[in-house]
């Protein structure tokens, strides 16, 4: 797929490799080393002769109809230059039948970049790394079957890629309620029940991500190099998290360029499964568990900045530590003045019940 | 008249967009429409579109260019250019004027159609249906519908099909009350006063290029605030909500720059006695509700 994106036309497709090391204070030059950063920025550069993005598509075929959703949405993307690896994971011979119907109704041009692939058993990163083993493009991104996105997703993406080749892009998700409903012909329909909400950081931040993910797995596009030049691949062993495990490693290897663009609806399903409820809380904490056990197992780059973010929460703990109460709030914090506003509105109850007290002891003859 | 036997105009007002958005736009409709032929739910199909840009938005090879792609799917393409800003309500007049077709898709300029989408379209819209409405992604429209009669109050014309007939009988969209917005939920209440339902299809799906801010919220430039202000005054006053106009006046009052200008020209036509005669006095088919024009689900 030639680049012939003409809004992204004006930009540089070409990096000059060695000014950027001469002059960059990337801490990534000096961890990974010159040679691999270059064959990683190399790697992930778009060029005319590739296509710049790969989607990853993970599907069940579970949800036909928000299937051809995120599909269109596909179909409507101001850059068309995209291939999407559609990974039919565990998937009956009929239920790819319903798939490749819907993938037969787009325009030949489309359909030609949309290329199944069946994968069997294993967990949810068992697809990923199917595909990552056929990928040719500069980028990839992966897009659930249930998801929508803007139509400028790819091309913030781009913009990114090409403004920061190399770097991990992250733009902006939205989340959305949705709950199923039965459409006229007896499918399986849904409808939207909330107005998309943004609860996530706007600026990215490693710190916060330590904490908890904070991207949504579509607002993130990969560098390829990350997988073909350095061989990460997804945690096979995680049941779930297996996005933020590598969101966080590819984060500090590669570096973070933001987009300050909101691009995709992550769909919140109510009332029915999803691949998000059918795991166990105890799924859930174990995942996090082994995502942070194997950072602590190894040297982990901190982004510009993460040293201030760092200190400021030592600096909290360290006066935490030393009041041993949550005092330190109250005296010198953001609730100060909540706190002396709630007293000053509820001392004349206190006093007047005091009185009352009082008053009703002398009563009864005891001394106040 | 049998499905065989059926025609579609898909129609398009145009103002100053890029031709690479139209051209996705197009090829979507071409191809949607190629669709619906294939499986004789139409027997011919044309994309008209009406330009009320300052100067023509298509050159002679693009023009060309569209030609042959509806040309190769089996369709036609006819484009004028109106040499004046009609607006999205006579612009869209003009073009009903010059089909003869059976249906009407009224269709925004930025909106690509999924492949099914013209055909569940037409299955749907059965005797006594006036209209209906594809739901647009990915921002669905937050106006509540019921899912088994698939009936709702208005239907936007970011994507909608209507008999021409039936259009007529309603004398289109109200063009002399209204400039860009709430002509859709005008025309949707005509449609009801006259007796047609008024259907919402979530099956058939529209991709509608709209953007939110990166915290979510709605991006209104300022034409669309005085617009939506100015729609908002004459859809009150049309359907006979005396009390509503006299609220909204008030608040636009001590509003914004661009609903202080959308009042004053509401007053304008108010004094000059060119306001249209209100109608629907039982209220029996407008609803505004919390500042819309619908029950909203969110």
């Amino acid at each position: 797929m030639p680049n012939t994106d003409s809004k992204l036309s004006g930009l540089p497709l070409a990096l000059d490799f060695e000014l950027m090391l001469s002059a960059s204070n990337d801490p990534s030059v000096t961890w990974l080393g010159a040679e691999l950063l270059r064959n990683l920025v190399i790697a992930s550069t778009p060029s005319l002769d590739k296509p710049f993005l790969t989607v990853l598509m993970r599907t069940q075929g579970k949800r036909i109809n928000a299937l051809r959703d995120s599909l269109t949405t596909l179909y409507g993307q101001t850059s068309q230059d995209f291939v999407v690896f559609l990974m039919e994971h565990d998937v009956s011979i009929e239920t790819d039948a319903a798939i490749s119907e819907v993938i037969d109704s787009f325009p030949q041009d489309f359909t030609s970049r949309i290329h199944k692939i069946p994968v069997q058993g294993g967990s949810r990163a068992r697809p990923l790394n199917t595909a990552l083993n056929m990928v040719e493009s500069s980028y990839v991104a992966a897009l659930d079957d249930d998801d929508i996105v803007f139509a400028n997703w790819v091309e913030e993406f781009k913009r990114g890629a090409i403004e920061s080749p190399g770097r991990m892009i992250r733009a902006l998700c939205a989340v959305q309620k949705v709950q199923s409903e039965e459409w006229f012909n007896g499918t399986r329909g849904f409808r939207a029940i909330s107005w998309p909400e943004v609860p996530y950081e706007i600026e990215y931040s490693q710190i916060e991500h330590l904490r908890v993910n904070q991207s949504p797995f579509m607002s993130i596009a990969f560098p390829t190099g990350l997988f073909t030049v350095l061989g990460e691949r997804f945690d096979e062993e995680l049941a779930v998290c297996e996005d933020w495990d590598m969101i966080l490693r590819g984060g500090a290897i590669c570096g973070v360029h933001q987009r300050p663009t909101l691009t995709a609806i992550y769909r919140n399903w109510v009332g029915i499964e999803t691949s998000y409820t059918q795991h166990s809380f105890d799924e859930w904490r174990s995942s996090e568990a082994r995502v942070l056990r194997k950072l602590a197992s190894r040297p982990f780059l901190l982004e510009v900045g993460a040293i201030e973010e760092l200190r400021t929460l030592v600096l909290h703990k360290e006066t935490l530590d030393a009041y041993g109460t949550y005092d330190f709030m109250f005296r010198n914090g953001v609730l100060r003045l909540p706190f002396r506003i709630f007293f000053r509105a509820v001392s004349p109850a206190i006093r007047l019940t005091v009185r009352a007290r009082n008053l009703l002891r002398r009563l009864r003859g005891r001394k106040p | 008249m049998t499905a065989e036997n059926w025609t579609l105009t898909i129609q398009t007002v145009v103002f100053h967009n890029e031709f690479e958005a139209l051209l996705r736009a197009f090829k979507a409709a071409a191809h949607a429409a190629s669709r619906a032929q294939s499986i004789a739910l139409l027997s011919s199909w044309a994309i008209a579109w009406g330009d009320c840009s300052s100067s023509p938005t298509l050159t002679a090879e693009q023009l060309t260019e569209l030609e042959s792609i509806a040309g190769e799917l089996g369709g036609d393409f006819t484009y004028t250019f109106f040499d004046s800003n009609l607006g999205s309500a006579a612009g869209h007049n003009r073009l009903a004027e010059r089909s003869n077709d059976d249906f009407l898709l009224i269709l925004n300029p930025d909106a690509e159609v999924s492949p099914t989408c013209i055909a569940i379209l037409l299955e749907t819209i059965q005797p006594g249906v006036g209209s209906v409405e594809a739901r647009q992604l990915p921002l669905e429209h937050p106006k509540d519908y019921d899912a088994s009669t698939l009936e709702t109050v208005w239907s936007s014309t970011a994507c909608l099909l209507t008999r021409r007939g039936t259009f007529r009988e309603v004398g289109g969209f109200d063009e002399k009350t209204f400039f860009l917005y709430c002509d859709d939920v005008d025309y949707s209440w005509q449609l009801q006063l006259a007796g047609f339902r008024v259907l919402y299809q979530p099956a058939a799906t529209v991709f509608h290029d709209k953007r939110l801010s990166v915290r979510g919220e709605w991006l209104a430039t300022p034409s669309e605030e005085y617009y939506s202000a100015e729609a908002a005054l004459l859809l009150a006053h049309k359907y006979s909500r005396p009390d509503l106009v006299k609220s909204l006046s008030k608040a636009f009052k001590s509003g914004s720059v661009e609903q202080k200008e959308a009042l004053g020209e509401f007053s304008r036509r108010q004094q000059s006695g060119s306001l249209v005669t209100p109608v629907d006095s039982n209220h029996q088919v407008a609803q505004f509700v919390e500042g819309n024009y619908a029950k909203h689900r969110f």
